[in-house]
């Protein structure tokens, strides 16, 4: 006989105390951990822990594209790969991949492109892999937060990193965080990907019946949560360096002023020209810029006055 | 500086705003500015230089810059030209007239311009690594590179490693300090790339002091006081190895 798993008989999702299933308020985000560069191998990559759910993001690129026909001479093109392991939920997933995890890759890529500057890459992919190992309901949500801080930690500029939860209606109540419980016997499901610091939105889906009232309380509950991760993420990014500088100069110590110690050319990664003009109006980030670079930022243009000596 | 809201040196993120000051200060490297404010675009540390702002990134990949040294891989030869891994998203083309040096040359004399062209290919197989230099590169055409010149060519010994592009001028030094010290100081020939990678050739003991050691010049190329620090690790490890 197979393993016996008792089911947890639920009554309901919210008791008459406003507590839910696993002991939140309706306001509270999950648990939340992340780390970056966990993955060798790759150009950047991320781990992240958001609920029950485990993902990992890894970042290949800039690099040649394959296949050669998707290669765009005017800018570089950005590939998400999403996929759920096959012991990433309960009943085995087949690791053939199935179109929700086509959709979820789709959705990633649309939300994270704006962000970037391809346009200073042309003829080049950044290639995105992220693995779910453990999945807890809203994992396009935590792959999104993943995927930003791996694009990041690879060292590509970005205009911002994107933060994703959801959020959901519940026994009539916007619920923050779903879990994989409320996910799937809530009345929705509204899965976002916010700009924090700008209030905007990257990655937005709906499923389910709100009112409009119920759907302005959803948005602000989701950039309450969203503001919680996105300090997170910041703070991941940077502990990657400063744990090593808190351990080589711990604070208060006296250091010698080292920029005497930078030499030679300085090869800055490939960067967007300063972008002279205001950006593009609400709701069109990251357009192509009409007064392209005639040239990668390799030759500095003349208000690069903070050269270093 | 008042008006700054950060400081120099500071580790900032992608979206951070380093300033709502645009009139006093100008974006520089790694950041734009955002209507009202100067952001950085990179996981980075902060430069103030005067009135700019910059922004040095801590990971990335290669950007080819004309007149860099880079250390590629042949990876493909085709009847005209060889493609070379120089450790970007642009490959390295390598034409024969920018590889044959005058002993290839001086060969040559009293053969026929076929037999010549026909033996031009035969300098570098796949898999050969070389000292190169970037000779153009812009938006529409990939980097050119040569092996003609002083200390450029084909290498048949030692060994490669490979670290972030932006941390190679720490290696380097200024005025290239770093590097001397660690070649005077480890018994290693080492050739440092603007790519990221590096050559070192040596006896096995120093040279694998020597990629220790350049891997903790990599690992702390953001804090201060390196250069110092550096000397004394070189010196803790030559004792703990017996060198």
């Amino acid at each position: 006989m197979g393993l016996l798993i008792p089911e947890k008989k639920i009554e309901q999702l919210i008791d008459e105390n406003g507590i839910r299933t696993d002991g939140r308020k309706v306001d509270e985000i999950r648990n939340f951990k992340c780390a970056v560069g966990v993955l060798e191998n790759a150009e950047g990559s991320a781990y992240v822990e958001h609920g029950g759910n485990k993902i990992y993001a890894a970042v290949y690129g800039p690099r040649e594209v394959h296949p050669r026909h998707m290669a765009r001479s005017d800018r570089g093109i950005l590939k998400i790969y999403y996929r759920m392991s096959t012991f990433s939920v309960f009943e085995r997933k087949s690791p053939a991949p199935n179109r929700r995890e086509q959709e979820i890759s789709m959705v990633l890529r649309t939300a994270l492109e704006p962000m970037l500057f391809l346009e200073i890459y042309p003829n080049s992919a950044i290639e995105v892999f992220v693995e779910v190992v453990a999945a807890d309901g809203g994992t396009r949500c935590a792959s999104a937060t993943a995927v930003a801080l791996a694009l990041a930690d690879a060292g590509i500029p970005m205009r911002d990193l994107v933060t994703g939860v959801a959020v959901g209606l519940c026994n009539e109540q916007i619920c923050l965080d779903l879990n994989d419980f409320e996910d799937k016997a809530g009345d929705a499901d509204i899965p976002c990907g916010w700009v924090v610091q700008q209030k905007k939105i990257a990655l937005l889906q709906f499923d389910g019946k709100m009112t409009p009232d119920q759907i302005m309380q959803a948005f602000e509950y989701s950039l309450k949560g969203a503001t919680e991760i996105y300090a997170a993420q910041q703070v991941a990014l940077r502990e990657k360096y400063e744990a090593i500088r808190d351990i080589v100069n711990p604070p208060g110590s006296v250091q010698r002023d080292d920029d005497e110690d930078e030499g030679g050319d300085q090869p800055y990664s490939q960067q967007p020209r300063d972008e002279q003009r205001t950006p593009a109006p609400e709701g069109q980030e990251g357009g192509q810029p009409e007064d392209q670079p005639g040239e990668p930022d390799g030759s500095q243009p003349d208000d690069q006055g903070g050269d270093l000596e | 500086m008042e008006n700054l809201l950060v400081h120099d040196k500071q580790i900032v993120t992608p979206g951070t705003i380093l300033t709502t000051d645009v009139a006093s200060f100008r974006p520089g490297r790694g950041t734009i500015r955002e209507q009202d404010a100067i952001i950085s675009v990179f996981v980075g540390l902060v430069q103030i230089r005067s009135r700019f702002i910059n922004v040095v990134p801590l990971n990335g990949v290669y950007l080819p810059t004309v007149g860099d040294k880079v250390i590629g891989i042949v990876y493909e030869k085709t009847p005209i030209k060889w493609l070379v891994d120089i450790s970007s998203n642009y490959v390295g083309v390598l034409r024969p007239q920018n590889a044959m040096d005058r002993e290839f040359k001086r060969q040559g004399r009293g053969r026929s311009q076929e037999e010549q062209e026909a033996d031009e290919m035969d300098q570098f197989q796949v898999g050969d690594v070389l000292i190169a230099k970037v000779i153009s590169f812009s938006r529409t055409t990939d980097p050119q590179i040569t092996t003609l010149g002083k200390d450029l060519g084909k290498v048949n010994n030692g060994t490669l490693m490979s670290i972030p592009a932006p941390k190679i001028p720490r290696v380097i030094g200024r005025k290239g300090s770093m590097i001397r010290t660690l070649m005077d100081d480890t018994r290693c020939r080492i050739v440092v790339a603007q790519n990221g990678r590096i050559w070192l050739n040596g006896a096995p003991e120093n040279v694998a002091l020597a990629k220790f050691i350049i891997e903790k010049i990599h690992e702390e190329a953001h804090t201060s006081g390196l250069t110092d620090r550096i000397k004394e690790y070189i010196v803790e490890e030559k004792s703990k190895r017996g060198l």
